[in-house]
């Protein structure tokens, strides 16, 4: 009795594991083509058979370290690979994995500001360079971008997108009720509405911006992207929900009585989804070099 | 034609860059990274950006051939430092070697063909 017993309980743990593999294939970065994977997969396999004790074996949080023991899943290469061109127009044909699309919008080693596209056509903005060029940062002042920022710090940069999103829901909440049935839903450029349309024609895309982006963030922590992965994704959500809110914002001070300029608030949109990003990551880059610095000044004292 | 011309001269000196930063590097010698910058400015027939210097150290210290430490400077704040490891003066050692046999053969080799010329 107590033996079939003790059988179950080992073949439940065995499907528990089964399952913790399954989980942590599952989380295997975007950016790993299908032979990484298989590769990935098997040292997986033989890693599970061959070093885990099932008894041992703990199921809470299993699948996050069977990844925590394979530190190659999170350093995916970002060598450099020549990039299509069209008529001289970049042409991203690549897959947009985060680590390759994250490094080259952080690269502060890099001098070029523009970046060809990973995904789509045209350039990406490389605010590494940006910040090197205006003097914020120095090329390498990090070894590896935001590796030494503590994840406490990490974590609370989330805060930043969501209080954005929030602030916007706010917002909208508030007025719903007082806006006028027809809302102006494109500007002239001298900041004259000439389209109009409903609330939702209005809202829904800067909305979808800023709730899209913060999730999108808040995902990638749940995948434990590596820091640069986490760092871009909260600027790219910071960026769009700067937007979000700003367009909100123009578009009710257009139909408030106050007749605000819409388009002071536009360019005062558009300059902040710059700075407000930039900003972010420089302080980011700060911390790490602050901390890199600690971490090699302390082992030298060690050695002394 | 003219563009092809010029990509073949930025490989060229791409691969002799690198044999460059461990010559400036050799000899127990240790430079922070504009330190890198200026003396290979000093050079124009190198003609290199600070775009290209960087990202090579970055790709060298990723291979073990250079490693990087923080230093406390008298003036200003500490500065991040580059020194050769044991692999990467090896390493300097047989390049230097393999350049000056290149060197010397092909400037024999322009020698001859000026003179039949």
């Amino acid at each position: 009795m107590r033996e079939s017993r003790g059988s179950g309980d080992a073949s439940v743990r065995r499907f528990a594991i089964e399952e913790a593999v399954r989980d942590a294939i599952a989380r295997f970065p975007d950016a790993l083509d299908d032979d990484e994977r298989r590769e990935l997969a098997d040292e997986l396999f033989w890693y599970v058979s061959e070093r885990i004790d099932p008894d041992e074996f703990d199921v809470q949080g299993a699948a996050e370290d069977l990844l925590a023991a394979f530190p190659e899943v999170e350093v995916a290469d970002a060598a450099e690979v020549p990039t299509p061109r069209i008529l001289g127009v970049p042409v991203g044909a690549s897959h947009p994995g985060v680590p390759r699309t994250a490094s080259r919008l952080w690269d502060p080693r890099s001098d070029r500001i523009f970046v060809p596209r990973v995904f789509g056509i045209g350039w990406d903005l490389n605010f590494g360079a940006l910040a090197v060029k205006l003097g914020l940062v120095k090329p390498d002042a990090e070894d590896e971008p935001f590796a030494f920022v503590p994840d406490a710090i990490m974590r609370a940069g989330l805060a930043l997108p969501v209080l954005l999103t929030l602030m916007q829901i706010v917002f909208l909440g508030v007025f719903a009720p007082r806006l006028p049935s027809m809302l102006p839903v494109h500007f002239s450029l001298d900041g004259t509405p000439d389209r109009w349309g409903s609330f939702w024609e209005a809202f829904a895309l800067p909305l979808v911006f800023s709730v899209g982006s913060t999730a999108y963030a808040i995902r990638s922590f749940q995948l434990r992207r590596e820091p640069i992965g986490l760092a871009v994704s909260t600027a790219f959500a910071s960026l769009f929900t700067v937007l979000g809110l700003g367009i909100t914002l123009s578009v009710l001070l257009s139909v408030s009585p106050v007749q605000m300029g819409g388009r002071v608030v536009l360019f005062a949109t558009l300059g902040a989804s710059v700075v407000v990003p930039l900003m972010y990551l420089v302080s980011l880059s700060w911390i790490g070099e602050r901390h890199e610095r600690a971490a090699s000044l302390d082992h030298k004292e060690d050695a002394c | 034609m003219a563009e092809k011309l010029e990509q073949g001269l930025s490989q060229l000196r791409k691969g002799v860059l690198e044999l460059a930063v461990l010559g400036l590097l050799s000899g127990g010698s240790a430079l922070y990274g504009s330190q890198i910058v200026e003396r290979l400015e000093h050079r124009p027939g190198l003609s290199i950006s600070v775009g290209t210097v960087y990202p090579l150290l970055s790709r060298l210290k990723k291979a073990g051939v250079i490693d990087s430490e923080w230093v406390e400077s008298p003036t200003g704040p500490p500065r991040k430092y580059y020194r050769l490891t044991a692999s990467g003066q090896r390493q300097f050692e047989s390049l230097s070697r393999a350049w000056t046999d290149v060197r010397t053969d092909v400037d024999d080799l322009l020698e001859e063909v000026a003179h039949h010329a």
